[in-house]
């Protein structure tokens, strides 16, 4: 029987979420009749839940169908968990109970992140697109219960949140309490409407990011600029220099576009799924440019791992300077963000610039502010602060982030010691 | 209400509409020929013309400029100045070579190829190169067949299949080389012996306009500059008028000065960078080669099933081995010969009288110009047997299919100890 599933679930296509027009022409026409029900006033919950499995299904069959086995035992996994400290946490509040929590719900994550870096590259059989976000969901549940701001969860909610079809594989990662409060209520017609335009306008501007914009700075760009830049070889060439531009264009429009997708798809089932990007290479300063960009990612790193080493931090009286305090919070925040997106030299280099990045700019404020004080009290005006400043911000903090990519990338790692001529 | 549900969702429906009518009208100017493009396209021998439709569609259905396809491999792209393609456009002749093979490409590709261009083919004659190097005993390699296919000729082989015995061996043997190959339900179908219903065939022919009009808006980028930088330019070199013993003398002038460095008169660019260091290594090292036994006599039969549907004359071209490089590799020429005369007796059998064999000639000097591939005066005999064919009338063929052709026992029959006349 577990043959012929696995044979059936094989022979089935494979559909990448917003891979090809044809996905997003069914997709658009399961969902009708959740948009007609929404438009008066009505939600089609288990008819919604049948087509969110359909399109769920079909993301990991064909020759990825282990994937499907690995995701429910994740989910399984994870519901235990959350369940296992809802109820312990009603009673008491300890810290090792929650830190092993906490620590149980990542711990696939880890062992799917370090299996390629100890075993050869080789992925591990725990590993499924999306487990990543499934994650920050359900450690975001864990950590909020502890606060005691999350005190009522229901199985049938947690499961849709986890399994949300529209952003399963790479977010916006959404809140369970904000979910549940969309889930649970439906928009007026009014509010609807204005869910509609939005999605219309989001999906459009993300055919034309992914599939324009994304795939001439990716393809008709970067690829001849990489032969460029690995033929002429060295430490840094000019066609590197490219390469770093192209990516950094090519992994925002191709990012940005499918989280349009999915925040499109999302408010057309009257769910307000948060943005992820805001327009980031506008970013004056490092830390504007973590307000813009990937936000609900970036967010919550502020929210369950900054503020929480903050506190920590502070509680526990480890460095008598606040400032030291922080600094070492963004590090080991940005860092830990490295890590997570895999273990390899680049990706935690790149963590680790930006974290720097982070302390210099904090380093920078507190320096104005010290300055224009002093300024003030001699009698001055404070330090220029006008448009051509802000275009200053602008062009260092894109250059910066520009070369972070290029980091980012792994482009150097082939470049410097895999490129074989 | 009505005029806001009106304003978001009338956009939409406006671009739905203008990207179908781009995809199901096509180009405006779809049906025009254009002689710039079909020059270029004939000897572009680029994967895009070589897989599409189009372009082969529009130069094959001109009815001012005649293009004669020529189905082969890598021969092709041996342009020197006695090349087929330089040969008719330096002599005005009344037709030109649509080029039709690539590296790697075998009696399977250019089967699939031909349904594309079957309506242009009607009643037309064609230039068939077969290299007995297709028929080796290991199976066509699935890499080079899967470049060279495409959906258009899956499109093209689902809608003109009527079920016969060769259409389903087709089928099989798409579905053996690509086991992933797009429409392979449709495709299973036909192997099944099963009619494709009219829903399927309306699907056909849905999926068929969309990717033709694809076709038409894209393949013409990608003709290449062949035309400008290695037809034309030699074009120049050869002596007007035509005089067959000056070209004779210009040819054997142009081989001495490029086969300087070998003893094998191998063109010397190729001995350096494609023998080069492997030289030592391949000293009796084809020794063990046979073509006399291969799946690949089966799929030649399809070519010549679809050149029959077609009613297409065509010349048969057979080429030699270099001599003394096969001597040198150790090639069997016994093998070779017996190779050449089940090939033959698989034409001529079934009504395919029309066979030039050079195959015998790979002794003589500048004849090849590297160790398999035509050149210099091998070019000039090419020319000799197939310009008078598609200059001259010919007779009507008639042509007497034999499906034992597709078989195992035919692909296994040994040409060596057996005389290939026995076979019925």
């Amino acid at each position: 029987m577990m043959q012929g599933l696995i044979q059936w679930l094989q022979s089935l296509p494979n559909w990448q979420p917003y891979g090809e027009p044809k996905y997003f022409a069914f997709l658009l026409a399961f969902l009708i009749p959740i948009v007609v029900a929404m438009f008066f006033g009505r939600r089609l919950k288990i008819y919604q839940s049948l087509v969110s499995l359909g399109f769920i299904v079909v993301m990991y069959t064909g020759a990825s169908y282990h994937q499907l086995f690995a995701l429910v035992a994740y989910v399984i996994w994870q519901t235990i968990i959350v369940f296992a400290y809802h109820a312990y946490r009603k009673k008491y509040d300890t810290f090792p109970i929650f830190a092993g929590a906490v620590f149980l719900a990542i711990l696939p994550l880890i062992f799917v992140k370090v299996t390629p870096a100890i075993n050869d590259g080789n992925m591990s059989l725990l590993g499924f697109l999306g487990i990543s976000y499934l994650t920050f969901r359900s450690v975001a549940m864990i950590m909020e219960m502890r606060d005691g701001v999350l005190t009522e969860i229901k199985l049938s909610t947690f499961l849709r949140f986890m399994l949300f079809m529209p952003t399963i594989s790479s977010g916006p990662i959404d809140r369970y309490r904000r979910f549940e409060e969309d889930y649970d209520n439906v928009p007026t017609r009014e509010e609807y409407l204005d869910l509609l335009e939005k999605a219309v306008w989001y999906l459009m501007l993300g055919f034309f990011y992914k599939y324009v914009l994304a795939y001439f700075f990716g393809t008709i760009l970067l690829a001849p600029l990489k032969v460029d830049a690995l033929a002429q070889g060295g430490f840094m060439n000019w066609p590197t220099v490219g390469v770093m531009y192209a990516y950094g264009f090519d992994l925002f429009f191709d990012f940005a576009g499918y989280s349009l997708f999915a925040v499109a798809i999302s408010y057309l089932m009257g769910i307000k799924i948060p943005m992820n990007f805001n327009q980031p290479f506008k970013a004056a300063s490092i830390k504007d440019f973590w307000n813009r960009w990937h936000i609900s990612l970036s967010f919550w790193f502020r929210d369950f791992v900054f503020m929480r080493l903050v506190f920590v931090l502070v509680k526990n009286k480890i460095f008598k300077n606040r400032n030291v305090t922080s600094g070492v919070a963004y590090i080991l925040n940005m860092l830990i963000m490295g890590f997570w997106h895999g273990v390899t030299w680049y990706y935690i280099s790149y963590g680790l610039l930006h974290g720097i990045a982070m302390v210099l700019n904090d380093a920078w404020l507190r320096k104005k502010k010290k300055v224009n004080k002093e300024r003030r009290l001699a009698g001055k005006g404070p330090l220029p602060s006008n448009k051509w400043t802000t275009a200053l911000g602008i062009i260092v903090t894109f250059q910066f982030v520009m070369f972070s990519f290029l980091l980012f990338s792994g482009f150097l790692n082939q470049l410097w010691f895999h490129n074989i001529k | 209400m009505l005029k806001r549900l009106a304003l978001i969702f009338g956009p939409v429906i406006a671009a739905v509409v203008l990207v179908l009518a781009v995809l199901f009208v096509g180009p405006f100017d779809k049906h025009k020929h254009n002689l710039a493009t079909e020059e270029q396209a004939a000897v572009s021998l680029s994967p895009t013309v070589f897989r599409q439709a189009h372009l082969k569609q529009m130069a094959l259905s001109d009815e001012d400029h005649r293009f004669v396809p020529f189905f082969g491999s890598s021969e092709w792209n041996r342009m020197d100045a006695f090349h087929p393609a330089i040969l008719a456009r330096a002599y005005h002749r009344d037709y030109q070579p649509f080029l039709l093979g690539q590296k790697g490409a075998e009696a399977l590709t250019q089967y699939f190829g031909m349904q594309q261009i079957s309506k242009e083919m009607h009643h037309k004659k064609a230039v068939f190169f077969v290299s007995p190097q297709w028929f080796t005993k290991a199976d066509q390699q699935g890499a080079a067949f899967q470049f060279y296919f495409s959906k258009s000729q899956a499109l093209a082989f689902l809608k003109n299949q009527t079920g016969t015995y060769a259409d389903r061996y087709a089928a099989k043997r798409l579905l053996k080389t690509y086991p992933n190959v797009p429409y392979r339900d449709l495709i299973q179908k036909v192997a099944d012996g099963q009619k494709l219903s009219t829903l399927d065939l309306q699907y056909v022919k849905l999926t068929q306009t969309v990717h033709d009009n694809e076709d038409a808006y894209f393949s013409r980028y990608d003709i290449g500059d062949n035309l400008k930088n290695r037809v034309i330019p030699k074009v120049k070199e050869l002596p007007q008028p035509y005089n067959a013993e000056q070209l004779d003398a210009k040819a054997v002038a142009l081989g001495e000065s490029q086969t300087r460095n070998n003893k094998f008169g191998i063109l010397d660019n190729f001995f350096t960078n494609r023998i080069g260091r492997t030289f030592p290594a391949l000293r009796n090292a084809q020794a063990h080669f046979d073509y006399t036994q291969s799946a690949e006599y089966s799929d030649f039969q399809l070519d010549l099933d679809q050149l029959a549907k077609t009613h297409t004359n065509a010349i048969f071209v057979i080429p030699p081995v270099n001599s003394k490089w096969a001597k040198y590799t150790g090639l069997n020429q016994g093998m070779y010969q017996a190779a050449v005369r089940k090939i033959k007796y698989q034409l001529t059998s079934q009504g395919f009288n029309n066979v030039l064999d050079l195959s015998r000639r790979g002794n003589e000097p500048f004849f090849m110009e590297d160790t398999i591939h035509l050149g210099w005066r091998g070019w000039l005999a090419f020319d000799h047997g197939v310009a008078p064919f598609l200059e001259h009338e010919q007779p009507a063929p008639t042509y007497h299919l034999n499906n034992h052709f597709i078989s195992q026992d035919w692909n296994n029959f040994d040409p060596i100890n057996n005389d290939v006349t026995t076979f019925k």
